[in-house]
């Protein structure tokens, strides 16, 4: 579903209202809307907008995803239920029907915020990269085996996505309950103030009903998919990130005065503001052209614009908030201000999605 | 990638494009395309592909029709001009296409568009653009040729200096001081010039590439009718702003520097062979780093393709292209030249030794040599880096 100019406008301003009122009313764990706010947001529908239409959803776009994501960054609302949950709404809405993907599309329907999606092993670079489980057919059942690092949760965690190798190199989805035996789950703050799981998985014995999707269901294409949304609205969040900064970056350089003048008289540091504009800019312009091309057919193409788009928003933000920073002086290392905290939410995307570098990577590999 | 998913109009619309392109662009014209150093090809290059479009009906696509323009749309251009630069056609010579024809189709009389527009379709005249002087570079509201009221003419006195292709051209539109009252800028107005006119002169300037594309202009007490004042007197600034608007981001340049890329990054595999391993990695890395800024630069261009009507002035936030285009230009043609190696040695500026060797890459190499040095120019000319920067900064600070 595309939307129109008029219609994401809508979106846009529905969503800055709201960011704007969740941020004065607090932050809730992980750097999240607080439990007020977040419901507001369910009764705007925002829950159910990836989820597709069949399922109950409003099957919503990536143009209006990625204005929503833009809003939270520009707010430095982290809110990992729009990137985790996307993940997660995407891989059930490619499983086979059955009761247990039902059962766990309504709960993020009705704006739960503890599924945890997870596939990374501690080898992965970036995202996507090769699932981090083996499973092992035994019994009527499955065993799982290895270890997943990094996955974003928020809040607490009621039920676990994983994708897992199967011994014949397919991907396979299953569900886990967080106290399932020889499951041992780490959990622990992250660089941008918000938190994460590792997971070993030591001969962890499923029933078969946990398989959500199985052999021949395609879920490896799936789950590739997922990744490309997930990694287009990150790229909208960081476009909102550089949004922001630049204004704070602006305005304290007209309001700060040394050596009898406000900073912005200084040509180096007008045009390292404008270096930064450039930089979102750019990132601007390829995400915005990727975003209504991401669903190409041709999977190549696909792939190769989406590690661009991507490479080109994390190495702009990265750069524009290390500027920031910078032109911030004291005060931009401080936590008095929060500019520093944009740093940290980049470096985060950075460890998760893989760096720039690593999509420059994929968009080389993918065309060889 | 660039138009996959294209609206079936337009994808009927490149069709036709490309089939044009197949029949009409010959390995001569191709060629030329490639192995000159310039922006702006030489007419012996430049207006036989200018009379091919004319005869299809594809010259001056952002013209209106009723001056003899084509009349497509925003993305219609688009696709045209992506596809004929990546296809390799010459650059069409913009003094007079796409800097004046503008111009006067906004801002002259009628008695001006109907002697100067068809002359730039046909080719009989070819223009040339009077700005920056000795003591006006940047800072283009110093300048101080003048043209003082005489009766029924202007008698224009002063320099005009780095005129692209002024030995090529018979007209030259420039700004000219007409007052000194006020601000500056408030006393400048746009004239257009006969270059045979008594008291023309024009003396060459020689580039670090070796060769001769701009000049020197002098006017010793010219007469120019004021039938040929743009405006009025005193709207010079003004026009100058909306030309450069043109200057700077009415161009389609992805194509263009797609091509160049492609035939770089094609020798590449080889160049590299002999690399050391931290060499090969670092000049990779730098290929696939310009191939997405290419993508970028291309999709920035569709934006702003789609942001204005025929006709219409892209607006500021082509400063922003031009600054793009430009350093990504020469980002290109760096990697091309370090790829060459030793190769990247002889000095042939007008490719005379070059002739001698047929079938050698010398006259490729000598070519991305040249225009490696040639295009030092580009992120100076038309609004330097830093300055477009400033406008840069200035807009941000404005929110």
């Amino acid at each position: 579903m595309e939307s129109s100019n008029e219609e994401l406008q809508m979106v846009r301003d529905a969503a800055a209202r709201l960011v704007t009122e969740a941020t004065a009313n607090g932050i809730g764990p992980d750097r999240d809307m607080n439990e007020a706010s977040w419901v507001a947001a369910v009764d705007s529908g925002w829950a159910a907008l990836a989820v597709p239409e069949a399922d109950g959803g409003l099957g919503a776009g990536l143009a209006t995803l990625g204005v929503l994501a833009e809003e939270l960054g520009r707010g430095l609302l982290v809110g990992r239920f729009l990137t985790g949950g996307l993940l997660a709404s995407d891989w059930l809405a490619a499983a086979p029907s059955g009761a247990a993907r039902t059962r766990l599309l309504e709960c993020l329907l009705v704006g739960s915020r503890a599924l945890v999606a997870a596939d990374a092993g501690p080898a992965a670079r970036g995202a996507p990269g090769t699932p981090g489980l083996r499973a092992m057919a035994q019994g009527g059942g499955w065993r799982l085996d290895g270890a997943l690092v990094g996955a974003w949760c928020c809040g607490s965690v009621e039920s676990l996505l994983v994708a897992a190798q199967s011994a014949a190199g397919e991907t396979l989805l299953f569900e886990v309950a967080p106290d399932t035996p020889g499951l041992a789950m780490r959990r622990y703050a992250t660089v941008d103030d918000g938190h994460a799981l590792d997971l070993g998985f030591s001969s962890v014995a499923l029933g078969a009903a946990t398989l959500l999707a199985g052999p021949g269901s395609g879920f490896e294409a799936a789950r590739q998919r997922a990744w490309d949304r997930v990694l287009l609205a990150e790229s909208c969040e960081c476009l909102g990130m550089m949004q922001a900064l630049l204004q704070r970056t602006a305005e304290y350089l007209a309001s700060r005065k040394q050596f009898g003048q406000p900073l912005s008289k200084l040509q180096v540091l007008r045009h390292r503001l404008a270096d930064m504009a450039l930089a979102r800019y750019r990132a601007e312009a390829l995400v915005w052209f990727a975003l209504p091309r991401s669903e190409l057919p041709d999977a190549t193409a696909r792939v190769r614009l989406v590690a661009a788009a991507v490479s080109k928003a994390l190495a702009g933000a990265r750069f524009v908030a290390e500027q920031a920073v910078q032109l911030h002086g004291g005060m931009g290392v401080s936590e008095e201000l929060p500019i520093g905290r944009y740093l940290r939410r980049v470096l985060a995307l950075e460890a998760t999605l893989g760096t720039p570098d690593f999509h420059r990577g994929r968009f080389e590999d993918a065309a060889a | 990638m660039m138009f996959e998913g294209l609206a079936p109009a337009d994808a009927a619309f490149r069709a036709e494009v490309l089939e044009f392109l197949q029949r009409e662009l010959t390995p001569e014209l191709i060629r030329g395309t490639d192995l000159h150093e310039s922006l702006f090809p030489p007419p012996a290059i430049a207006m036989p592909w200018q009379a091919k479009l004319r005869a299809r009906g594809w010259l001056a696509p952002h013209w209106p029709r009723e001056h003899g323009g084509v009349g497509w749309s925003a993305m219609q251009r688009f696709i045209f001009e992506t596809e004929a630069a990546l296809a390799g056609a010459p650059a069409l010579p913009p003094f007079g296409l796409h800097y004046l024809g503008p111009v006067l189709v906004r801002y002259g009389t009628e008695a001006q568009k109907a002697r100067f527009l068809p002359r730039i379709l046909d080719g009989r005249d070819y223009w040339c653009q009077g700005y920056s002087e000795p003591g006006a570079g940047s800072d283009l509201a110093a300048l101080q040729c003048a043209a003082r009221r005489d009766g029924d003419d202007y008698v224009v006195r002063g320099t005009k200096l780095w005129t692209t292709h002024a030995h090529h051209a018979n007209w030259i539109f420039l700004l000219v001081r007409t007052s000194s009252e006020g601000r500056p800028q408030a006393g400048i107005s746009f004239l257009l010039a006969d270059l045979r006119a008594p008291g023309v002169s024009i003396t060459p300037i020689v580039s670090i590439a070796g060769e001769h594309e701009v000049n020197q202009v002098f006017f010793d007490d010219v007469r120019v009718p004021v039938g040929q004042l743009v405006g009025g007197e005193g709207e010079g600034w003004a026009i100058a702003r909306f030309l450069l608007e043109f200057e700077r981001g009415g161009f389609v340049m992805n194509g263009m520097l797609r091509r160049k890329f492609a035939r770089i990054r094609a020798g590449a595999d080889a160049a590299l062979a002999n690399a050391s391993r931290a060499e090969a990695a670092a000049l990779r890395a730098r290929l696939v780093e310009v191939e997405i800024d290419l993508l970028a630069l291309a999709a920035a261009e569709l934006r702003v393709a789609l942001s204005f009507e025929t006709g219409g002035s892209p607006g500021p936030e082509s400063m922003v292209l031009k600054l793009e285009y430009t350093e990504l230009w020469q980002r290109i043609e760096a990697l091309g030249v370090a790829l060459l190696g030793p190769r990247a040695l002889r000095f042939d500026p007008n490719g005379e030794a070059a002739r001698q060797v047929p079938r050698d890459s010398w006259a490729d190499d000598r070519a991305l040599v040249g225009s490696f040095l040639n295009n030092r120019a580009a992120t100076i000319y038309g609004g330097s880096s830093e300055i477009q920067r400033e406008i840069v900064a200035r807009s941000v600070a404005a929110g």
